[in-house]
């Protein structure tokens, strides 16, 4: 992955205001299975993305290639400003109440951005955190646990956010807040990326990605 | 200096939250006072009022003595244990909810925050440790050195911790982890480092590489004899030096993918 001097960088962010994410012919292969084969695509301030697939097409090799937590083969990932990720896997510590993880999440982000307090207060509220902030994660109810990590990844008002399937577990009603906050976000200028199997969310995205056979295609 | 407070926070934090962590691990709470007690009733109920010979290992020079068998038996268990007391902990530490912090640095969680808390975490609990497994030894037997033997038992929790450490980042599984700590610590601490054993033993040429025998010969020697084994402290320090350094290296390579992900961030 490229690594860019500070030079080229200030370069990219002067050429590119409203970019948040460049994703420039990534490519990962393991072993013999070639998952990525050059995967391009890039993200705008106030764009909503949707990434789809069939199970095991690399959706969440794509993202946690773009995150870093797998270093893709060849390519480059450029990023602009904050990011907020939720992932799919029950990556909290289970150890850890839902209030000392927020307080954690909180004093790192709040090291690179400002926090919005009335923002984070009013999405625990929406997303009936409050009661369950006394609660060990380990104890916490699926729904409840997706709603936590969805809340992590946008505690602090990213520019970016990739969500891989966010709202596995909610409820309806949780499921329509879900999409309140997203609203919210977007109207924020917040750019979004996220990995949906549900049909019937199509309509809301600006564009959709489908990943087949380790190529990108835009389908809307 | 506004800056300087973030990060003091963030660490401590996380020097808070690794604490808590361990203490709301209840099995390992459990082991805290299970193994000592058991093994030392044990050492207690089943040790002779005989004398034994054993020999200490200096530089170029062995030392014979004759010591009582309960002490004897009372020192090596109070080692093994606390070798293997060590190496858990530090599964615990570096292994479970490991992911979690991966995530915590792809969140801009700094690397080098993290990983001093959690050694700084581990130092904490190696002394703790130390001074405890001391303290119950000098409760049941009396000895003229108890700093050196507390150093000896540090020395033998960071080696045994760290070893417990890269243990637990290489492996994904707790249950295989665990396995290759009770595998080495039954061994080398739980063994071969046997005074009774090793001192009649035909090939020592072995037992004396093996990762407990330099801490363990620095505690036998201050404890049984008053005496400072100079050779085997800087060799202890030696050992600790290189296996604390393949943990740090295990761990950086754990993390280099989140944090270049990082980098790439503006």
């Amino acid at each position: 992955m490229a690594n860019p001097t500070t030079a080229s960088w200030r370069r990219w962010h002067a050429m590119n205001n409203e970019l948040r994410l460049h994703c420039h012919d990534v490519k990962k292969s393991f072993g013999r299975l070639d998952v990525l084969r050059g995967c391009s695509f890039e993200l705008k301030e106030s764009e909503f993305v949707g990434l789809v697939g069939e199970n095991g097409s690399g959706k969440s090799t794509l993202v946690r290639c773009v995150l870093g937590f797998t270093q893709p083969d060849s390519g480059t990932v450029k990023i602009k400003g904050p990011v907020g990720y939720c992932p799919q896997e029950n990556i909290l510590n289970r150890r850890l109440r839902v209030s000392e993880h927020l307080k954690l999440a909180e004093a790192i982000y709040s090291k690179y951005n400002s926090i919005n307090h009335d923002f984070k207060e009013k999405n625990i509220d929406r997303l009936r955190l409050r009661p369950f902030l006394k609660t060990s994660i380990g104890n916490l109810s699926s729904g409840t646990y997706q709603k936590v990590k969805f809340l992590t990844s946008i505690y602090h008002s990213p520019k970016l956010i990739i969500l891989d399937e966010p709202y596995d577990g909610f409820d309806w009603r949780m499921y329509l807040v879900f999409w309140e906050i997203i609203q919210d976000l977007k109207s924020q200028g917040a750019a979004i990326m996220m990995i949906s199997h549900l049909i019937y969310d199509r309509e809301r995205f600006d564009q959709i990605f489908e990943l087949k056979e380790g190529h990108l295609e835009r389908t809307k | 200096m506004r800056e300087q407070n973030k990060k003091t926070s963030v660490f401590s934090l996380l020097y808070r939250l690794t604490a808590l962590e361990l203490l709301r691990n209840k099995l390992g709470l459990i082991l805290l006072f299970v193994i000592p007690t058991c093994f030392l009733a044990v050492v207690e109920w089943t040790s002779g009022k005989g004398f034994l010979s054993i020999k200490l290992f200096f530089f170029k020079r062995t030392e014979e003595l004759l010591i009582d068998q309960r002490e004897i038996s009372l020192v090596f268990m109070s080692a093994a244990v606390g070798g293997f007391l060590m190496s858990y902990y530090a599964i615990l530490l570096f292994q479970q909810d490991f992911e979690y912090y991966r995530y915590c640095i792809s969140m801009r969680l700094s690397p080098i925050t993290f990983v001093t808390s959690r050694f700084c975490f581990f130092f904490t609990l190696v002394a703790a440790m130390a001074t405890f497994i001391t303290l119950i030894m000098r409760g049941m037997m009396d000895f003229p050195k108890i700093p050196a033997a507390l150093l000896g038992f540090i020395l033998l929790g960071t080696i045994y911790g760290a070893y417990g450490g890269i243990v637990g980042i290489v492996s994904k599984d707790f249950m295989v982890a665990i396995l290759f700590v009770v595998l080495l610590a039954n061994i080398d601490a739980g063994w071969l480092q046997n005074p009774v054993f090793y001192s009649t033993s035909q090939e020592t040429e072995f037992i004396r590489w093996l990762p407990a025998f330099f801490p363990c010969q620095f505690i036998f020697s201050s404890v049984f004899s008053g005496k400072t084994n100079l050779w085997a402290l800087l060799m202890s320090l030696a050992y600790a030096s290189v296996l604390f350094a393949a943990l740090f290296l295990a761990i950086s390579i754990k993390i280099k993918g989140v944090y270049h992900g990082n980098n790439n961030q503006a």
